[in-house]
């Protein structure tokens, strides 16, 4: 075989292959972009929290900074002008209550020097932000600490335990107290405004009742007045342990030492320490509450309305998906009719969310909602009880959703069980209810719950229905609490989802809000795949287990 | 063991058992499915009203002595009516009970008979012009106010003061117009001659204000008899229209004579004989001697002295008799026009509709719509006040609306236009919905555009080539790329991959050619190796190597990319774009929605296809290899045909998908509802359109039910994609049974 041959013989087969290879690519690229999407919000996500150096930066114009680095970029270059390209760097520079803007941009040729100054410290505060700087004094009760340098961030760090104590003391009268008393005057106002509604006010029964919650509002009244002197005096004496700070450049800024979340020297900081900061951070992510706008804190209320709103919503979905199930393949009578409804069933699962999210608005808030309104508690009106977003509406918008998958994927399961083991079950002289409730559901089960999951899935990871159903961006109180009657199911609540839309596309300041952006779509992400993996694997069991009874 | 007894019992108690649980599970079943069928009937429920039209129903009719009444109010809840006469005062009627009228009188206008008046929409400022020359000037509102629970009406006439506008003679039309710094008066004397008085008020700080007049005759010979006049809202232009049909407009300036900006022909042949402004004042509603009525705008056009044009920008049907008044009303951009034969007409200006049309019996003298215009009272010429009670939820709402192009004020030329707020009260919203459905097809279009190739050659890959140990676990990563949030993806598309593809748009568009040319290249190459081993291990771990090509492929062109923006563009391509295409580039644009939606649809078409591709049974690809046929040739003339409608039920249930994906579109699109076809602009889907509204939509107003409406629109096209998708999965079903 000449080398002439043996090479057109090659390409000929190459070209043939082309297609093949190109086909290939195409699946290829599928795949990386999946690995990619996942990588990238797990990267982010991971490394969101990590505590970095701190650089303290000196420019040519003779001014410093101090800031973590945030991203580089090339400078886009304008013009024909085809030199080195130039390298510009964010700074996240915090003390936004000094300078106004959290982040400012630096081109690396204005840069003079660049160094890590040990003895710098982040605050990361209630307000406004983390502060980067040096600490300089501390007064407690008007007198200054006269220490310097470690042995004052020592003393600082023994003060943190008491200020937080004082801090959450502060926010047990201010929300718990004074709320509960509040709330207690609100109800007791309503069951006034009721009796007159119910023109119950001319009768003697009515004015005793009347005369009652007066006197219940007055004494609540002035329970609260003596809170509020206590809570006053408790924030007077918490005001008067203060921190005095500087930033890199000379200015101070005062600061009480229990408005500070975390402190530590991000230049000190061993491997151990930075772990510590990391986990510390993460803890407050999962468990904290959202401070300044969401774009700091942590989600657990959004975590806690995505959790409940899912569970209510498979409370509906379950029973509902399972019996209409049930009803199309072992009741009713097959024929040109169910498969018009199995055809229907299967569209519904196609059908935009956006407008499950719009009938849920016009039928359970508007229509339900505001009859139960109108019938129930009228002495609200016109602020809507029910009828307006609640997580119940949204919950069983969402059930209304993921039915099909339910009906789909419990159908398949009850398909799937031998038609020997109903026929057995009805030889033995049992009814037919009873040989669905013994002998089908059980070999069912594996497949409607993996029904359920990938509803509980597809509910946790949807959020158009929900923003038009009675998500909101901050919740003042949890749909579960401490107050009678214990389960609030008229309340809005928060979602991860909405969470993350609301930080990455309304926030005053993204730049800021990123990292948390990046964790709570991290979050989600791993509930959602979670919630799908566990899916598949047991729909992987269920199918080896049916393989098994076949043989 | 149980007796029988006992037995009987327990065996009717299962058979009643399972009875009553047949029912309930029937009952339920079908009440589920009645439920989710419902959602459709909803939503045709809550549009419904939208087609209602308007709906006018007589009220009370009471009657006056004078013949002559020249102004009429109604209060808001329509219980009281403000009239006055020729008789220089004012009667405050209940429509109730029209015996015991409260009388005021107009001060300073003793022993004069009262022929003029005017007035403006929703402002309280009223002149009224008498025989003698003399013009009343002051504000009248009539309030309702509420002591207690006890709901009255109270009426304020607070007078300015009197001033001379032609000494001697009758006026028999008047405009009167207050703006910051000046007050102009136009009032026709005798049916004839114009005079305009500008009326100038020096405030001193001690003593009262002086008011300065100055007055100028304007010739009107050449135009015919003033019939109806009009000033613009800050005084610099008077309109008159004229018995020869025609509408002048005058530029006033502060000092000197008045100059004719221009003369429109408004009636052909006859006289105009009602003239209005609408709200918001853009419009002007005209009506002929002849019937006709139309409403005419300031339409741009440089050769003009102000730079605008009068244009009858709507007409409408014909009055069998001339129009003897029209009425505007005070909510929305519609008008009551009234023959002098006796038939009103309720018009919305911008569908060109008449909305309602109903009889006075007589013609008319005046009319006002009640302030919330859900009433009308119209005064025949027998000095009879007949009342309506008008239902109008939806004026603006016409099938035109929603799909045609409509011209709106303030445009040059009709348009589909969705902008559903303003910042004024006079904003007429408008509600087309072509350009979001041409968004929500855009979207979907560059979306299937990216998912199609990659979902339908990845699964003819994935069933046919690929090494079967990997089959599954890239099945369940593509099924797992289905169960994503699309909130998630939304985000990645608007804050990462959106401001990414803008700095490497050259790498992302060269991407398609250098991908697969590095890739082919590079396989080429690999195979081409004939040592044994390697060769074996090629074949064995092929699948990697071409991934491992394709990464390599990625990197190249963005390498390529930067150098070739470098060499071609200048090292700007969106500058580059601009100035030789004029086409701006978004940074949240189709390129990205396209590509990140269809991120989104790939697993919705790839789960299908893989499905009809892997059940194409086996022998006929064997029989087609045994011919001869090569790997790829078998692949595309046997298995593709086979599974071909299965294919084509994929891309329509990506379709679906991608027309109702709601935050893709809302986070990476910028939402701006244009109409462009370009791959570098925004637009705005129907799905995120509904998303940003619903929630700014008052219950029950028309914005409220245009999305509904959308909603339903987006239940069709998903659900008639669907079915045909299902039915045509069925087929192939049966098909390759037979096979």
């Amino acid at each position: 075989m000449s080398p002439s041959r043996w090479t057109s013989r090659h390409w000929q087969q190459s070209l043939d292959l082309a297609p093949v290879w190109l086909s290939g690519a195409m699946l290829s690229v599928a795949l990386l972009m999946i690995v990619a999407l996942v990588g990238l919000i797990m990267g982010r996500g991971f490394s969101a929290l990590w505590p970095v150096p701190l650089w303290q930066i000196t420019l040519k114009n003779g001014s410093s900074h101090l800031g973590l680095i945030h991203a580089t970029e090339f400078i886009p270059q304008t013009g024909d002008s085809v030199k080195k390209p130039l390298r510009r760097t964010l700074f996240r520079i915090g003390n936004r209550d000094l300078y106004g803007n959290d982040f400012v941009w630096i081109d690396d040729d204005q840069v003079i020097s660049r160094m890590h100054p040990a003895d710098v410290v982040i605050i990361e505060r209630l307000e406004w932000g983390p502060f980067y700087g040096f600490l300089k004094q501390m007064r407690i009760r008007g007198e200054a600490i006269e220490r310097q340098g470690p042995q004052l961030w020592t003393v600082l760090q023994q003060q943190l335990p008491r200020a937080r104590r004082r801090y959450r003391a502060i926010q047990h009268l201010q929300r718990r107290t004074i709320g509960d008393i509040s709330a207690a005057m609100e109800q007791h106002r309503l069951a006034l405004r009721r009796l007159e509604l119910r023109s119950r006010l001319t009768t003697p029964q009515g004015q005793a009742q009347a005369r009652a919650h007066q006197t219940a509002i007055a004494k609540f009244q002035q329970q609260y007045t003596h809170v509020a002197e206590q809570l006053n005096r408790q924030r007077e004496d918490d005001a008067t342990y203060r921190i005095v700070l500087t930033d890199v450049n000379g200015r101070t800024k005062e600061l009480p030492i229990s408005a500070i979340v975390r402190t530590y020297q991000p230049n000190r900081l061993t491997l151990v320490g930075r772990v510590g900061v990391y986990l510390d951070r993460l803890r407050e992510f999962v468990f904290g509450q959202p401070r300044e706008a969401n774009s700091e804190g942590g989600v657990a209320p959004a975590i806690f309305g995505t959790v409940m709103m899912t569970l209510l919503m498979s409370l509906a979905v379950v029973p509902l998906g399972v019996l209409a199930a049930l009803y199309l393949h072992e009741y009713a009578r097959q024929g040109f009719l169910v498969s018009l409804v199995r055809i229907a069933v299967n569209n519904l699962a196609g059908v935009p969310s956006i407008v499950f999210g719009v009938f849920g608005l016009g039928f359970f808030c508007y229509l339900i909602g505001g009859t139960i309104d109108h019938l129930w508690f009228p002495e609200q009106l016109p602020a809507p009880t029910f009828g307006g977003g609640a997580i119940l509406w949204a919950s069983l918008t969402l059930a209304l959703l993921t039915v099909p998958v339910v009906i789909v994927a419990t159908e398949e399961a009850l398909a799937a069980v031998p038609d020997g083991l109903r026929a057995a079950s009805l030889a033995c002289g049992a009814t037919k209810f009873q040989t669905i409730c013994r002998a089908v559901l059980p070999s069912a089960l594996p497949g409607i719950l993996t029904g359920t999951i990938l509803a509980m899935a597809r509910g946790a990871g949807e959020v158009a229905p929900l923003m038009i159903t009675g998500v909101v961006k901050l919740a003042p109180n949890l749909p579960l609490d401490h107050v009678p009657p214990f389960v609030h199911l008229e309340r809005k609540f928060m979602h991860l989802g909405f969470h993350i839309y609301d930080l990455g596309f309304q926030s005053p300041n993204i730049e800021a809000s990123k990292a948390m952006v990046y964790m709570t779509a991290l979050l989600l992400l791993t509930i959602v795949v979670c919630l799908n993996l566990a899916a598949m694997w047991i729909r992987g069991r269920l199918r080896e287990r049916f393989r098994g009874a076949e043989v | 063991m149980p007796s029988s007894a006992t037995a009987s019992v327990f065996l009717r108690r299962v058979r009643i058992l399972d009875h009553f649980a047949q029912l309930l599970i029937s009952i339920s079943g079908v009440a589920v499915i009645c439920a989710v069928l419902g959602i459709g009937i909803f939503l045709i429920v809550e549009i419904a009203p939208l087609f209602s039209g308007a709906h006018v129903s007589s009220g009370l009719a009471a009657s006056f002595q004078d013949r002559q009444t020249l102004l009429t109010l109604i209060d808001e809840h329509q219980e009281k009516v403000f009239v006055v006469g020729t008789e220089p005062l004012a009667k405050v009627v209940s429509l109730a009970d029209t015996r015991v009228p409260e009388i005021i009188p107009l001060a300073g206008l003793e022993h004069q008979e009262v022929s003029a008046v005017s007035r403006t929409l929703r402002e309280p400022k009223t002149a009224f012009g008498t025989n003698e020359g003399m013009v009343w000037i002051g504000s009248i509102q009539l309030q309702t106010v509420f002591e207690g629970t006890q709901r009255t009406v109270r009426v304020s006439v607070e007078p300015d003061g009197i001033v001379q506008a032609i000494a001697g003679y009758r006026i028999t039309q008047l405009a009167y117009r207050e703006a910051d710094q000046r007050a102009v008066m136009a009032a026709v004397a005798n049916h004839s001659s114009l005079i305009v008085t500008r009326i100038a008020t020096q405030r001193s700080l001690i003593g009262p204000s002086r008011r300065s007049l100055d007055s100028i005759n304007v010739p009107t010979g050449q135009f015919g008899h003033p019939t109806a006049l009009l000033i613009n809202r800050p005084c610099t232009q008077l309109l008159a229209a004229t018995s020869e049909g025609l509408v002048v407009r005058w530029h006033i300036p502060v000092e000197g004579s008045l100059e004719v900006i221009e003369t429109v022909q408004a009636v052909p042949t006859g006289a105009v004989t009602a003239m209005a402004y609408l709200l918001g004042e853009r419009s002007i509603a005209i009506g002929g001697s002849d019937g006709s009525v139309a409403t005419w705008s300031l339409v741009r056009d440089e050769a003009r002295a102000d730079g605008r044009q009068l244009t009858p920008i709507h007409r409408f049907p014909r009055h069998r008799a001339g129009v003897a008044l029209i009425t505007p009303s005070p909510r929305d951009k519609g008008f009551i026009t009234v023959s002098s034969d006796g038939t009103a007409r309720l018009h919305y200006m911008t569908s060109e509709r008449i909305l309602a049309e109903f009889s006075v019996g007589e013609g008319p003298l005046v009319a006002d719509f009640a302030p919330k215009a859900d009433g009308v009272i119209i005064t025949g010429s027998s000095g009879t006040l007949h009342h309506w009670w008008i239902v109008n939820p939806h004026p603006e709402f016409s099938w035109a609306m929603l799909f045609g192009k409509l011209w709106y004020e303030g445009y040059d030329q009709p348009d589909y236009v969705w902008q559903s707020t303003g910042g004024t009260d006079d904003f007429e919203p408008k509600f087309s919905l072509v350009p979001l459905i041409f968004g929500t097809l855009k979207g979907t279009f560059y979306a299937l555009l990216f998912a199609v190739p990659l979902a339908l050659f990845g699964a003819l890959y994935c069933a046919q080539f690929l090494d079967k140990r990997l089959r599954n676990p890239v099945k369940s990563a593509i099924e797992l790329m289905a169960a994503l949030p699309s909130v998630v993806l939304g985000f990645v598309a608007g804050v990462i991959l959106a401001p990414m593809v803008e700095r490497h748009i050259v790498a992302v568009l060269s991407l398609p050619v250098v991908v697969p040319l590095v890739t082919i290249g590079g396989m080429g190459l690999c195979s081409s190796i004939t040592v044994p081993v390697v060769k074996a291990a090629v074949r064995r771990h092929e699948f990697w190597i071409l991934m491992a090509w394709v990464v390599l492929g990625i990197v190249v062109s963005v390498w390529l990319g930067a150098w070739i923006e470098g060499l071609l563009f200048g090292g700007d391509f969106e500058g580059w774009l601009l100035r030789t295409t004029q086409v701006r580039y978004d940074q949240r644009n189709a390129l990205v929605v396209g590509w990140v939606m269809g991120f989104a649809v790939i697993p919705i078409i790839f789960t299908i296809c893989e499905d009809a591709f892997s059940s194409v049974p086996r022998h006929l690809v064997g029989a087609s290899l045994a011919c001869g046929a090569s790997l790829w040739q078998t692949a595309w003339r046997v298995v593709l045909p086979a599974a071909g409608s299965g294919v084509f039920s994929g891309i329509m249930v990506g379709f679906g998908r991608a027309v109702g994906e709601t935050m893709i579109v809302l986070m990476a699109t910028g939402n701006t509802p244009v109409i462009d076809w370009s791959l570098f602009n925004g637009f705005r889907a129907l799905s995120a359109n509904i998303a940003v509204e619903i929630s700014e939509a008052p219950y029950g107003s028309t914005l409220y039910r245009v999305l509904f409406l959308s909603s339903l629109l987006l239940l069709a096209i998903t659900s008639v994609v669907n079915t045909a998708a299902e039915l045509i999965r069925l087929r192939l079903r049966a098909r390759l049974k037979g096979l």
